[in-house]
């Protein structure tokens, strides 16, 4: 088997209030943003970010909690949550994740398959509580992994190692959405670099390939997760988008790890 | 004087599953992304000026910092066979600011000031703030409030700019709705009318009234060819067993 292609496929940034993030986020890069999609009872706002020679139409997703009763009747520990209500800049935005992307559903299976895991159901069509719905109906089918069975990760792997998804709908993927128009508003072009928690050794490890050879990462050792991503502008400077990860606020993973709800 | 419906507001545990399910059961659209400080609404045009704000938290951390008790969260709280969704206001309309001063006098308060500061306004993901006033508007601490489940009056300057009048999504089976022919509210005529300062409510408004706790019940939509769809969920009112321990 050849090397299996890895990209960007997105970032995810939780917040306490997607709306009033991705209105901030627009006022400090220029980047606006879509709204409307959501997952049982998270929803996201959707930044696209432009398609690089490394980003390939890359994306953030504000993600945050709809649904204050939900997670009032949540009995496992949640680390997004109490991540999020620990951070003290930003409002809490925090770096929550970053996902990777391949080019089909074999490569995503061989992926998954030599981490130990498998492949999340492409169960959209009969399931689509739990997927990704838009306001007009649209479903997104993708399908993730590594999923370990029985829900932990081995230990060997620290908590926020990226996720690899294959999304086969290239047209309706997230990064290629309109925008809400907004005055001063600028056009990314892509994925420049990201600053990431760890090292090349681990993240090389993870993605079986050398991580600094197929994404555009730099790597500063401190906890793991997206510290930084740099957006290229066209016509204009790039932007630098930093915000502390998941990791860097929680104090004891311990209590998240059996059964705890991942952040 | 000219009153007339304005909005509903239609509180929900989660308003995108609440928006998509009314979609279903009625083939009404609705507009997301409108938002003020802890809440955000999705819009929900019904014809004639008026629209259904499906409104609920989306900041669980602020929201869950809240003083308790919370009228409208235990409201929401209670299951019913909508995933909790109740009808949390009636608010009518004024085409003036004079208008809604004199509304505010008679019932013992004010008009809410013109707020500065966008975050304390509904904002929309293309920047605009949509600036209203509403009456009957009490100072904080006066120890005035409006009684619970009588409907709020509202003056809205930008008619274009009108959640009633704002494109929604696209979706498939959408209908065109053609504007509100009645009203199930709780309580009595002569309760609504003495609030109204008219000589009968269902003179001026569409209303039924069932005698039941006050608030929405239902409302009826005409739809353009086609059938009137009814949307029908509890109010508040309906759900609070005990309204004593919010009062302080």
């Amino acid at each position: 088997m050849g090397t299996i292609n890895i990209h960007i496929n997105h970032f995810s940034m939780g917040a306490r209030n997607a709306f009033e993030t991705a209105a901030r986020l627009r006022n400090e890069t220029g980047l606006s943003f879509w709204t409307g999609e959501w997952v049982r009872d998270t929803s996201c706002h959707m930044v696209p970010l432009g398609n690089g020679p490394h980003g390939k139409d890359a994306f953030i997703e504000i993600q945050c909690s709809v649904d204050a009763h939900a997670h009032l009747k949540e009995t496992a520990p949640n680390r997004r949550y109490d991540a999020l209500a620990a951070a003290t800049e930003h409002n809490g935005d925090l770096w929550t994740g970053l996902m990777l992307g391949v080019d089909s559903l074999a490569d995503l299976e061989a992926v998954s398959k030599r981490l130990g895991g498998d492949v999340t159901p492409d169960d959209s069509r009969i399931n689509p509580y739990n997927h990704f719905q838009r306001p007009n109906g649209y479903i997104l089918g993708y399908q993730g992994g590594p999923r370990f069975v029985g829900g932990s990760r081995p230990a060997k792997w620290p908590a926020d190692m990226p996720g690899f998804y294959y999304y086969p709908d290239v047209p309706g993927r997230t990064s290629n959405q309109p925008v809400v128009p907004w005055p001063h508003m600028r056009t990314p072009a892509g994925v420049k670099w990201i600053t990431f928690g760890g090292t090349n050794e681990l993240l090389s490890d993870w993605m079986g390939s050398n991580a600094e050879e197929m994404i555009p990462v730099k790597f500063n050792g401190k906890a793991v997760g997206t510290w930084e991503v740099c957006v290229g502008i066209e016509g204009g400077d790039d932007v630098v988008i930093s915000r502390p990860p998941t990791a860097s606020v929680i104090t004891d993973e311990s209590k998240y790890r059996n059964g705890g709800r991942p952040g | 004087m000219q009153i007339r419906l304005n909005h509903f507001a239609l509180g929900a545990r989660n308003i995108y599953e609440a928006s998509a399910r009314l979609l279903k059961e009625t083939g009404l659209g609705h507009q997301t992304g409108d938002w003020i400080q802890s809440t955000a609404c999705h819009m929900v045009p019904l014809g004639g000026d008026v629209f259904i704000e499906v409104e609920g938290t989306i900041d669980a951390h602020a929201y869950l910092k809240m003083p308790k008790p919370n009228y409208t969260y235990d409201a929401l709280d209670t299951d019913n066979e909508y995933n909790g969704d109740h009808f949390t206001g009636m608010m009518l309309g004024v085409d003036t600011l004079e208008e809604l001063e004199e509304i505010g006098k008679r019932l013992g308060g004010g008009v809410t000031p013109d707020w500065p500061d966008p975050y304390r306004h509904f904002q929309r993901p293309d920047g605009y703030c949509r600036r209203f006033r509403s009456a009957p508007y009490y100072e904080p601490g006066s120890g005035k409030s409006r009684p619970r489940g009588m409907p709020n009056f509202y003056f809205y300057p930008d008619i274009p700019g009108r959640p009633a009048n704002q494109p929604v999504w696209s979706a498939p089976h959408l209908k065109v709705p053609t504007g509100v022919k009645w009203i199930e509210y709780g309580g009595t005529e002569e309760e609504m009318s003495k609030w109204l300062d008219v000589p009968k409510a269902s003179d001026i408004l569409p209303f039924r009234f069932n005698g039941k706790a006050l608030g929405t019940w239902a409302v009826c939509v005409g739809i353009e060819g086609g059938d009137d769809v009814v949307i029908r969920r509890p109010p508040s009112a309906a759900s609070i067993k005990d309204p004593s321990i919010y009062r302080n």
